[in-house]
């Protein structure tokens, strides 16, 4: 990483530290500046956009996990660059109300995934999902619709509801269920 | 005897077997409400029923309704090899 690139990162900290902002609410105000237009109530833990966040729309209460990257240009067209020195492939990126993607994906150019959608961990994307779908894999597939995986989710041996409790009773309440006291 | 049935209940009782080892299903277990299936677990039977119906199983199949029991699984295996002619391989 050049140096440059290091004192921008320091001075975006050390912005982002006088803001009071949590990193999520200082990422979706700077991509917001930059052109994405982000929706409300969005969770955005990643900092894998591309250089022109102003091809990326994303909907209302989409959550993004760490590492996920938006890719919007085709790094393949660098093999003919000798031939066409400024050639670039570029594509817009689009993602529906309410969808949740996993770890680590990325997210090819010319994709739009739909409103309520799942995208597994690991996953790469690229083209139309349809609304209510589950994708995995690479290429990603659909695997079941939005609804199974509620069921899924909601019936799990595993579910806790602990996101509000606590951090020592939450602890506690974990350990228990997994016999772990 | 419903062979199909019978497969498709021993699949979920292996793809079930680490974390249930005592595991007692039958053609009415409840695989959604008691929590025995997760989505990992839905992926690894679509590709064992994929194998019984000997083509891909469309993705607007795997729904709730159509997951919720062995039973139901089974009536959805038939259905769909009777829409498409295809009596699809026999995986043992």
């Amino acid at each position: 990483m050049r140096i440059s690139s290091w004192i921008a990162k320091i001075e975006d900290t050390i912005m982002r530290q006088l803001s009071g902002k949590s990193l999520e609410e200082w990422t979706v105000d700077r991509l917001r500046a930059r052109g994405a237009r982000i929706g409300k109530n969005c969770r955005i833990y990643t900092q894998g956009f591309s250089n022109d966040p102003y091809l990326i729309d994303i909907g209302d209460h989409v959550g993004i996990a760490p590492g996920t990257q938006f890719v919007t240009h085709d790094g393949a067209i660098n093999l003919l660059r000798d031939k066409y020195p400024e050639i670039q492939l570029i594509g817009r990126i689009t993602v529906g109300n309410n969808t949740y993607i996993g770890l680590n994906c990325i997210i090819l150019p010319n994709t739009i995934i739909g409103r309520n959608c799942i995208i597994g961990a690991g996953s790469v994307v690229r083209g139309v999902i349809p609304d209510n779908s589950v994708v995995l894999g690479n290429p990603a597939r659909t695997v079941m619709s939005t609804s199974l995986a509620e069921k899924l989710l909601i019936h799990h041996k595993h579910r806790l509801d602990t996101l509000l409790v606590p951090a020592k009773d939450r602890e506690r309440i974990i350990k228990a269920h997994f016999g772990l006291l | 005897m419903n062979k199909d049935q019978d497969k498709i209940i021993q699949w979920i009782r292996e793809i079930c077997h680490h974390d249930e080892p005592e595991l007692v299903l039958t053609e009415n277990s409840e695989l959604l409400e008691e929590g025995l299936l997760d989505s990992m677990k839905v992926v690894q039977l679509v590709s064992l029923l994929e194998d019984m119906l000997g083509r891909p199983l469309p993705s607007d199949e795997v729904t709730a309704e159509n997951f919720e029991s062995p039973k139901r699984i089974t009536a959805m295996i038939r259905r769909l090899r009777e829409t498409s002619g295809n009596p699809g391989s026999s995986r043992s």
